[in-house]
């Protein structure tokens, strides 16, 4: 956890110029995903249309990365507790698959918002966040964030992918895409 | 700087001391607290940075300190637990109260800059990479419940601790301006009656706990009243919810097994709030004799509660007290009618139930609860793992990703009607609301004379469209017993269940049903109108609290019109004889010396003793008259074992049942006026976490008494006829005008 780099970011999503666009972009590919994080929202809270295409590379990392293929609890603790449990990771877990389970949907959801917040969909952008809004197999945490996005982007391909998620039982997810549902078809 | 949340350090350091130096109820919990602080810190971690924050001692600055490192220390660890991953928002609160514990100690200089920074840079992050994005997760303003609370809270605070002055942290500025936004909408978005729909269980030990947090942030942040004003977009008001989790609580010492959980003891810290900011004595009365101070589970995730209801509890108090319980009633939500001693409560509840999966909120149309002198007479809440009478073929369905890794198949027949003191039309048990509809109307509320009606017509037409009329009537009569009056009309003829859990103990009745609970109380459920034709089933596990049982009555009829009048008679068989509170010699395991203390709180809770496990207390008393008598011990004792003048007594029935209420253990035959000796072994709670952590410190609170038998009250005869019931028991006869509901 590198907390300054942390703090970089968010104080890089209150400027505009260049550099400090391309040093988010940059930070946006750091070996800490907590770094990918904090540079993913602040390039959000810009609205640059520059940002898209590293956004939607990270997108395509984080699909390649196997967030969800943790399978059991490898050792919890209470909320609030002050005794940290020694968690059993399976063997042969690589240091970049626990990245992967500590991060799982974070990275997406906050790319998804920045896509949002920046505007201007686009078919590559819209294909991302159908398939995250529909697939059953994403968090719903990513699939209420790409609901979200849908509703924000009001474009009417997203109807059908929305109808899907709508029907979801998970309630933010639900509830996500009803709302966008009805914006897309508003318009 | 000055300690978040503490406007005057020196206010509360001289309340606390004077209090304690005058002995009262707040004074002995201060002293609990420290105690427990100073001499086991590291097993009561939640309680060392308010203790620090009093006294400015070096040592019980250091154990605050340490708790903070440790639980700094423990992030790396669980980022891949369930819990962080999945259950966010429970995380959340307790890492907001760290937060805030750390600003503490840096307000009175506890800290070296550099480990300051380090410290304050970890519970940034950990805080933006789960919390922020957990509340970024819940969908705006819809979402308004105890998870969105706790998120959005913990973001606002971050702002406000971090967020300000010229070393503002610029993540922490971001994290306050979504929490801080989302924050008024937390209250507002509440329905004006103050209840969440998520059960009394989530009701008290979060959103309550939230309140106080929330409502002195916005003042601090954005000044003016945010406790009593209506907020949008629903209007609700900090004020109404507290109002509301005081109304939760009953007379037995529980909070209302409403919605999901059932009974549990009920936490201090929001009743303290109301008390402060209302200084209505209603609250006051339930802080001062009613609260149990010897319990901390888990309040919004931490064991915190003392610590807040200590810094919000008013500090002249004592006096304008009142009596706590009242009549009550929510068009929405549901009624309550208590009697004016407050020994006889009935609460009947018709608020809606969530559409699809009533997971929290269930569906009980006009369902009742009964308490009686103390004691719980119906159940309610969710049944053990084992017990499969909830699991109804219909209520069942597929979760994953948000409880746990993969998929799993959950049912969610606890929140169906058949798990209700409802009736049951045609068997259809797993009977829930499937889309959003106006479920219920309440038709009737009384308070001075305790009655009140409701119609849940609605909810049975979504499931049979010939309902004309589904309704019940409950009223306290003369202070003395309850009539409740079910309706359901139907265009074809139907098989109607009227049913009802009740506490487990059955007692040989020639009609109607009787039960005797574990505390000497009896309800006689007598139907005046309407057929006696039942079958009663024993249903193990379900609740999986209290007796962990219940038995299930169902009174069947068949037709187009199905009415019942029900005389619902309680009756108490026991009094107190003797107060035990007092005078018992008190020994650690292990050890040799002895203490007078009472036996009311662990020993090392009320004077300076060690933190240890095993207790011994011993005391004699003289036997009572000739007759039955009990002996009456503390709720929450663990491990107890009890010998009367040598002879070991068997505590097993009054296991799982001493958690809730205290168990009332007969004793053998003796000679009146003959010494009697008591020796109670039991365990306290130690610590909040390890192994503990079921218990969280949680130990017994009560008064021990000697418990008699009363004269007998029984039931002798009740009739209805010509618009009037008659009661005759112990003696007496009471005549009531009752008119029965029109159909309409």
């Amino acid at each position: 956890m590198n907390f300054e780099l942390m703090e970089r970011c968010a104080k890089l999503a209150c400027q505009q110029d260049e550099p400090s666009l391309r040093e988010l972009m940059d930070l946006l590919a750091d070996p800490d995903w907590m770094v990918q994080f904090a540079a993913a929202v602040a390039l959000g809270d810009r609205r640059d249309p520059r940002a898209k295409e590293a956004l939607l590379r990270l997108l395509r990392t984080e699909d390649a990365a196997p967030l969800y293929t943790q399978d059991k609890d490898i050792g919890s603790a209470p909320a609030g507790s002050n005794s940290a449990p020694v968690p059993e990771f399976p063997e042969g877990t690589t240091a970049a698959t626990r990245a992967a389970w500590e991060r799982r949907g974070r990275l997406k959801q906050a790319a998804c918002f920045a896509l949002a917040d920046i505007g201007g969909a686009d078919p590559l952008t819209l294909e991302f966040l159908h398939r995250y809004a529909a697939d059953a197999k994403e968090d719903y945490t990513v699939r209420a964030a790409a609901g979200r996005a849908l509703g924000i982007h009001r474009d009417p391909s997203s109807r059908s992918f929305l109808a899907i998620a709508a029907q979801a039982e998970e309630w933010c997810t639900k509830t996500e895409a009803q709302k966008a549902l009805m914006l897309c078809q508003e318009k | 700087m000055t300690p978040f949340y503490i406007d005057d350090p020196a206010a509360l350091r001289e309340k606390l001391a004077r209090a304690e130096r005058d002995q009262t109820l707040m004074g002995r919990i201060w002293a609990s607290v420290r105690r427990r602080a100073q001499a086991a810190p590291e097993n009561f971690p939640w309680f060392t940075p308010f203790v620090a924050l009093v006294t400015h001692e070096e040592r019980d600055i250091e154990s605050a300190r340490q708790a903070i490192r440790s639980y700094v220390g423990t992030f790396a660890s669980i980022q891949c637990s369930l819990g962080v991953q999945f259950h966010f928002w429970c995380f959340a609160f307790p890492h907001a109260r760290w937060m805030l514990y750390f600003q503490w100690l840096e307000a009175i200089g506890a800290w070296e800059p550099a480990e300051a920074d380090h410290l304050r840079g970890k519970l940034i992050a950990f805080q933006y990479a789960n919390f922020f994005f957990g509340l970024r997760t819940k969908p705006e303003p819809e979402c308004v419940d105890n998870q969105t609370m706790s998120l959005a809270f913990s973001n606002a605070l971050a702002g406000q601790l971090y967020g300000q002055g010229p070393n503002a942290s610029a993540l922490a500025q971001r994290m306050g301006r979504d929490g801080l936004r989302r924050l008024p909408g937390m209250l507002g978005g509440m329905p004006p009656h103050g209840y969440s729909g998520e059960g009394s269980t989530y009701m008290d030990g979060v959103v309550g706990p939230s309140v106080p947090y929330i409502v002195e942030l916005l003042e601090h942040a954005q000044g003016g009243d945010w406790f009593s004003r209506p907020l949008p977009p629903n209007g609700g008001s900090a004020d109404a919810v507290v109002r509301m989790i005081a109304r939760e609580w009953t007379p037995t010492g529980l909070t209302l097994p409403w919605d999901h959980y059932g009974y549990s003891l009920p936490v201090r810290s929001c009743i303290a709030y109301g008390a402060r900011r209302t200084g209505d004595p209603f609250y006051l009365e339930l802080l001062e004799r009613h609260a149990n101070w010897a319990y901390d589970l888990s309040v919004g995730w931490g064991f915190d509660d003392l610590v807040w209801s200590l810094i919000w509890w008013p500090g002249a108090s004592g006096s304008m007290l009142t009596n706590a319980y009242r009549s009550w009633a929510e068009p929405q939500l549901g009624a309550a009618l208590v009697s004016d001693d407050s020994d006889l409560y009935l609460m009947q509840m018709w608020d809606p139930s969530e559409p699809g999966f009533p997971i929290r909120s269930h569906s009980n149309p006009n369902a009742v609860v009964l308490c009686a002198y103390g004691s719980p007479l119906t159940v309610d809440g969710i049944p053990s793992k084992e017990c499969e009478a909830l699991n109804y073929p219909d209520a069942w369905r597929d979760r994953s990703g948000v409880l746990s890794f993969g998929t799993h198949k959950m049912t969610f027949g606890p929140g169906c009607a058949g798990a209700h003191s409802v009736l049951i039309v045609d068997g259809c048990e797993g009977m829930c609301a499937q889309t959003d509809y106006e479920q219920a109307q309440m038709l009737a509320f009384d308070e001075n004379g305790k009655t009140t009606t409701a119609d849940v017509t609605a909810q049975y037409r979504e499931h049979w469209e010939d309902a004309r009329m589904v309704r019940r009537r409950s009223r306290l009569c003369d202070e003395r017993f309850w009539l409740i009056e079910d309706l359901a009309v139907f265009e074809q003829e139907h098989d109607v269940i009227s049913r009802w859990y009740l506490r487990p103990e059955q007692v040989v009745t020639d009609r109607g049903v009787m039960i005797e609970t574990a505390e000497g109380v009896r309800l006689r459920l007598l139907p005046l109108l309407g057929p006696d034709q039942k079958t009663t089933r024993l249903i193990e596990g379900y609740p999986e609290r209290l007796d962990g049982a219940s038995v299930r009555v169902d009174f069947t009829q068949r037709g187009r019109e199905a009415r019942w009048l029900w005389l619902a008679w309680p009756e108490q068989t026991r009094v107190m004889a003797q107060d035990l509170s007092e005078d018992w010699e008190v020994r650690a395991e292990g050890g040799d010396a002895t203490w007078q203390l009472p036996f009311t709180m662990p020993a090392y809770m009320l004077a300076d003793l060690p933190v240890q496990r095993r207790w011994w207390y011993r005391r004699t008393f003289r036997a009572p008259g000739p007759g039955p008598c009990w002996l009456r011990l503390p709720v929450g004792m663990r491990e107890p074992r009890i010998w009367v003048n040598g002879q070991e007594m068997d505590l097993a029935p009054h296991l799982m049942r001493m958690s809730l209420l205290p168990p009332q253990v007969a004793l053998p035959p003796m000679s009146p006026g003959s010494e009697v000796e008591v020796t109670v072994r039991v365990d306290c709670s130690i610590s909040q976490y390890g192994e503990d952590h079921h218990h969280g410190g949680s130990s017994f609170w009560g008064q021990p008494a000697l418990m008699t038998t009363c004269p007998d009250e029984s039931l002798v005869e009740a009739v209805f006829r010509d618009g009037q019931v008659q009661v005759q028991a112990a003696g007496k006869t009471w005549t009531v005008k009752h008119q029965l509901m029109e159909i309409l």
